[in-house]
């Protein structure tokens, strides 16, 4: 019998066509997800952390003075422990989905991770302390750990065949990295007297540290990796993407007008950096919607709805900064765009997403293999992602909260945003360590 | 001789980890074939290239595929061309994303 011809006609819209598949390919270089999950509880816990030291020091007076110690405690414990860490575990995973090439040396990664909770528990402690040679010391082993990711990230990344605005975004941001660790590293030197040029300069370099860490690093990376992520959790297909192209060029520009108005302050910079903000913000937004607008998945999940939430939080960060620009640089105004920044559209964005990738990463390790024992668990088993919604709200309430007290000089809307931003990611937390608890309760079954 | 629609029947019992939907009804498996006694073909794709269960999904595809009888080999090949887009979705599947 001639069975070479056998075909299921009706899975298939043109049944003469010869099989040409090339086997089993694209994504056989991601890495073994204990690598990014490591990264991510460190930042989870991190988060946990943050949310207890925010909910003490909330009536202590730290959200109107964050040069203090414990201000500058709060702040990294938020951005270099919760947020990169958890960056740090996203883009191991996330590149070799979305640039189809691995990464360059998994075991570099693996040492890293051990050399990266080393540092940051004795930086944090440092500055909780404010013990001058720990910050030198920790923060000069934090800044080789953040450039051997950098390193590792940037060689990975020169692999990558399509290097569309995507991949700029990405790539770019780990260039900024790079660039803020200098400004960091400047910083420490001039605090320690070892280059008293840095210290003649500090404020200047401390915002370039800022906008190169803040807007450079995880405002490239949410753009970018928004190109990716938003379609693949819609199943968007075939949409326009021109504005993608137009919102690298404009962050671009918005950036570095912003580094050069942070050296020479004046309006005509200001405004200019503020028209490039706002442009960027906004051509982003415009390239999400095309998204958005051919998706399959026509009810949108409460994580993208909290990506949304912080694009809208972003919008306003730009608007308000323009505000900031024209009104002279008035100091209460610009306490309030930190929050909308940092707590709005960052940490809202990278929560509302933990909201599928820790999920998926857990069910990945605990159940990818079992498919073969008649598992049948899927990933909402692990978690219901509309529990997200509460988490999500109140971010973005409490972030606009503490956002909005400050220029209006009203403490008790800042202390209750507070709180709110405290409560979300203590749930936060919560729902992440359950993802991993009925991953382990499961055992394949469901 | 492999029974193709045996095959098929094995296949919707692989779920999309993250849409919860079967393999056959999202559209995802092109193909099947038995080129030479035993041996069975099956060209599939992804909702999107680089999508993260890709391996899981060609795990589990295989796995399913060898429950059925006559079945001694079994070969899955990933294709991108045509690409996967929702009309090739059952209409069960359209229901549940709230496609239609």
């Amino acid at each position: 019998m001639d069975v070479t011809r056998k075909v299921v006609s009706h899975l298939a819209d043109s049944t003469s066509r010869p099989l040409t598949g090339t086997g089993p390919g694209p994504v056989a270089q991601s890495p073994p997800v204990t690598l990014p999950l490591r990264y991510m509880a460190v930042g989870l816990v991190c988060f946990l952390l943050f949310a207890c030291d925010l909910a003490w020091q909330v009536n202590r007076g730290v959200l109107f003075s964050p040069g203090a110690p414990a201000g500058v405690t709060l702040t990294h414990l938020l951005t270099l422990g919760g947020l990169m860490s958890f960056v740090m575990g996203a883009v191991y995973q996330l590149s070799t989905v979305a640039f189809l090439v691995p990464i360059a040396s998994v075991r570099w990664a693996r040492v890293l991770f051990y050399a990266h909770v080393v540092g940051l528990v004795g930086f944090l402690a440092s500055f909780a302390a404010w013990w001058p040679a720990g910050i030198v010391i920790f923060g000069a082993w934090m800044a080789a750990v953040l450039y051997g990711f950098c390193g590792n990230m940037m060689v990975s990344l020169l692999r990558a065949r399509d290097r569309g605005p995507m991949w700029r975004f990405v790539f770019f941001a780990h260039l900024h990295l790079a660039l803020a660790l200098a400004a960091a590293v400047t910083l420490i030197l001039g605090d320690a007297n070892l280059w008293p040029a840095a210290q003649a300069e500090q404020m200047a370099i401390l915002a370039t540290h800022i906008l190169l860490a803040g807007g450079g690093f995880f405002g490239f990376l949410i753009f970018g990796f928004s190109y990716k992520l938003v379609p693949m959790f819609t199943l968007s297909h075939g949409y326009d993407t021109r504005y993608e192209q137009w919102a690298f060029w404009a962050s671009l520009f918005a950036l570095y007008a912003l580094v050069v108005w942070s050296w020479a302050p004046s309006l005509a910079i200001g405004l200019v950096s503020a028209l490039g903000v706002v442009a960027a913000f906004l051509t982003h937004a415009l390239a999400v919607r095309q998204i958005l607008k051919r998706r399959v998945r026509r009810r949108v999940e409460a994580p993208i709805r909290g990506v949304l939430a912080a694009l809208a939080l972003g919008v306003l960060w730009a608007m308000g900064f323009a505000w900031h620009v024209t009104s002279f640089r008035d100091a209460a105004i610009w306490r309030g765009l930190v929050p909308f920044a940092l707590l709005g559209f960052v940490s809202l964005t990278v929560v509302s997403l933990a909201y599928k990738i820790v999920p998926f990463l857990a069910w990945t390790r605990r159940f990818a293999g079992t498919k073969r024992t008649g598992s049948s668990v899927l990933i909402s088993h692990l978690l219901d992602v509309s529990s997200a919604r509460f988490v999500i709200g109140g971010m973005a309430l409490g972030a606009t909260g503490v956002g909005l007290g400050a220029p209006f000089g009203a403490a008790w809307l800042c202390e209750a945003g507070a709180w709110m931003v405290a409560a979300s990611l203590g749930v936060f937390a919560f729902h992440m360590s359950s993802v991993f608890r009925r991953a382990a309760r499961k055992e394949g079954k469901v | 001789m492999i029974d193709l629609r045996e095959v098929e029947t094995r296949l919707r019992e692989v779920y999309d980890p993250e849409l919860g939907l079967n393999v056959i009804d999202l559209g995802l498996i092109y193909r099947m074939e038995e080129p030479e006694e035993g041996r069975l073909v099956i060209e599939m794709t992804m909702t999107t290239p680089g999508c993260p269960a890709h391996e899981t999904l060609i795990e589990a595809v295989e796995w399913a595929a060898a429950r059925a009888f006559g079945v001694a080999e079994v070969d899955v090949r990933v294709v991108w061309n045509p690409p996967w887009t929702p009309e090739r979705m059952s209409p069960e599947a359209r229901r549940v994303l709230g496609w239609m």
